[in-house]
């Protein structure tokens, strides 16, 4: 079990609310916006309104963190922080998958994986990760023609 | 009477009316699987209709928004698990029914309730819709800023737990709506380089990711098991239908809900969830027998079901006559809209009525076709509430992915669904609303548009935005609504029940 004080957490989002929007406004838009012709309104008019209001927004959000929940603690299993970190890999690791060798092997990856996480290891999970991903493509294939990248597209040329 | 004449053959033509029926049964089949919702429906419904003319596009995903509302109500009387978080007012009487042998009634009520209200407000939203249009053509730049700046600022301050929260989503999705090409110059802006930014974020990518991959993620994490209960059987065929008796107990809340869920559906940023629980409490009030609520009350069910329901039809109004969506579901629809070329907000009555005519026919249509699916094939959906999500959970995850790539065909907006689905699970995690982060970035070139079109009329100066009587309004009700809002959060934090049962669907 580990415990956190809901105040220092509501903090750190709230600290990333206002670092935002200041990052936003001190380097990237004078690199990222260009500049308006002569007789035009300036570029960073409207991005700056929007910047300077969050700015403010989340220092109000800061300060609303900073008074609320004092002493309040939450207390997290160790196997739920684990848990959702295996899935947020999934997810990433599966993207790999998906990107370089496929939508077929990277689908049946994320049926089997989640299946896995979800305590779903029977036959149906595997019959699951080979059925669902190839009748969806070839469903979009003949019906959408759409073709999902595939390893199969290698193999067949 | 010419365009309802064409708009009701349109629809009515088997080609169109299947892509109808579709969407209703998908949608009630979606809302009835205890941790999906008629938000992921449409959203996952929304890249299959590409390919389709905007009339049949458009019938699919309203049938799949009417039919996921009251499919929510299926899990919610079954297994008190509801699908959707606008059904929770219903699990606690219609749950308690069935467990009396009687959730085939509660069933039935809580489908004619949802029916009735739909189409009170779809009445409603018909005929008054063209009248605010109307009056939305005399806007210039001013108004329109003033009205965005409302619009986000109630659905703000109304959406998740903290007020600020929900003011800075809006303020970050509306940062986001600024990748792309600048709207006056032409060239690109925040694209740091990558030409899959150059048209901006994809906004089918974006929606997919934090309605769907989001809540996907964080229905996995609860590794939720859903349990059917072993209902007991009806001891009299009574208990499987609405007699008379039921049908006249039925009057006062359904009238009262369809009205109370009208209202709370025109009002930006109050939702489903709201009308759901405030149709409960009027029927409450207006009960001829009180002392049944939370035991099985024929009453709640019907006040929950037609508010929960009467949302749907009046969240319409302000899209189509203002082009402002009122809550996540009209901003998906809005979404849907513009993927298929089409502008919602006052203009499009002149540029495509047979489209709005057309939605109008199938708002109706839907409502009937919900009532006939509900009524014929209610047994074979209320299978759905003990569906093994361990399962169904990775394969809706896959269809997000196949959804996100049909569209442009880009791996790269199925990286941005990724992302945007970590970014919508951290969210909720934050208590960050994502609606109004999306209806932001919605809103975004609407409120860009307009701002710098009045600077440019004023050649800069700032007053130009207090010279309107209209805009001044709206400025005050913005600054109004979020005390307002404030003072009713300070007063009542105990009955956060809207906000904290919205977040679901946030």
């Amino acid at each position: 079990m580990i415990t956190f004080r809901r105040r220092t957490l509501n903090l750190m989002v709230a600290g990333l609310l206002t670092a935002l929007p200041a990052i936003l406004l001190l380097w990237v838009y004078a690199a990222q916006i260009p500049e308006s012709a002569a007789e035009d309104i300036d570029a960073r008019v409207y991005p700056d309104a929007l910047a300077y209001g969050w700015l403010a927004l989340g220092l109000l959000a800061l300060a609303e963190a900073w008074l609320r929940d004092r002493g309040e603690l939450i207390e997290v299993p160790i196997a739920t922080l684990r848990h959702s970190a295996m899935i947020c890999l999934v997810v990433l690791a599966g993207f790999v998958v998906l990107n370089q060798v496929g939508y077929l092997a990277g689908s049946a990856f994320y049926i089997l994986a989640f299946a896995w996480l979800l305590r779903e290891r029977g036959p149906a999970a595997w019959a699951a990760a080979v059925l669902v991903p190839g009748i969806v493509y070839l469903l979009l294939l003949h019906l959408f023609e759409v073709r999902l990248p595939s390893l199969l597209d290698l193999l067949v040329g | 009477m010419d365009l309802i004449g064409s708009a009701l053959a349109d629809v009515l033509a088997p080609a169109h009316l299947i892509f109808l029926v579709a969407g209703v049964c998908g949608g009630v089949v979606l809302g009835a699987i205890p941790g999906l919702s008629a938000t992921m429906a449409i959203a996952l419904i929304i890249p299959f209709t590409l390919t389709l003319d905007p009339v049949p596009a458009l019938l699919m995903m309203v049938g799949a928004y009417k039919g996921g509302i009251y499919g929510g109500s299926i899990s919610a009387i079954l297994i008190k698990a509801p699908g959707t978080s606008a059904a929770a007012a219903t699990a606690e009487d219609g749950h308690a029914l069935a467990l009396k042998g009687k959730g085939m009634k509660a069933l039935k009520v809580s489908l004619a309730a949802s029916v009735i209200g739909d189409t009170f407000s779809d009445i409603v939203l018909i005929l008054s819709a063209a009248q605010l249009a109307r009056v939305a053509l005399e806007f210039g730049p001013v108004e329109y800023t003033a009205l965005t700046v409302f619009a986000l600022t109630i659905i703000g301050s109304a959406a998740g737990k903290s007020l600020i929260k929900g003011m800075v989503s809006a303020m970050a999705g509306l940062s986001l709506a600024l990748v792309g090409l600048d709207p006056t110059t032409g060239v690109p802006r925040l694209a740091f380089g990558v030409i899959d930014l150059y048209g901006g974020v994809s906004l089918l990518a974006l929606m997919i990711g934090l309605l769907t991959v989001a809540e996907l993620l964080r229905q996995m994490e609860e590794r939720r098991t859903v349990s059917v209960a072993h209902l007991p059987p009806p001891k009299h065929p009574d208990d499987s239908r609405i007699t008379p008796a039921d049908a006249r107990l039925m009057v006062r809340p359904v009238v009262g809900g369809s009205i109370v869920g009208t209202i709370v559906g025109v009002i930006p940023g109050l939702g489903p969830t709201l009308g759901a629980f405030l149709g409960y409490d009027t029927a409450w009030r207006f009960a001829r027998r009180p002392d049944r609520f939370g035991k099985g009350s024929i009453e709640g069910i019907a006040g929950a079901e037609s508010g929960n329901n009467a949302v749907s039809g009046a969240n319409l109004i302000p899209l189509l006559g203002l082009g402002i969506p009122g809550d996540i579901e009209a901003a998906i629809l809005i979404g849907a809209f513009l993927i298929q070329g089409l502008t919602p907000g006052p203009l499009i009555f002149q540029e495509a009525p047979e489209v709005v005519y057309g939605l109008y026919v199938g708002l109706m249509v839907a409502n009937i076709v919900l009532l006939l699916a509900g009524l014929l094939a209610i047994r074979l959906f209320t299978r759905l509430a003990g569906v093994r999500t361990g399962l169904l959970f990775p394969v809706v995850f896959v269809f997000s992915i196949v959804g996100t790539y049909a569209f442009q065909q880009s791996l790269f907006d199925v990286g941005i669904t990724f992302l945007f689905g970590i970014v919508g699970y951290l969210m909720v995690k934050a208590d960050i609303p994502r609606t109004t982060f999306l209806i932001g970035f919605i809103l975004g070139p609407l409120l860009e548009d307009n701002f710098r079109r009045a600077l440019q009329i004023s050649s800069g100066d700032y007053h130009i935005f207090f010279s309107s009587a209209l805009g001044n309004a709206f400025w005050i009700a913005a600054i109004l609504s979020v005390i307002w809002v404030s003072l009713q959060r300070r007063k009542r934090p105990a009955k956060a029940v809207s906000a904290e049962e919205r977040e679901v669907v946030d």
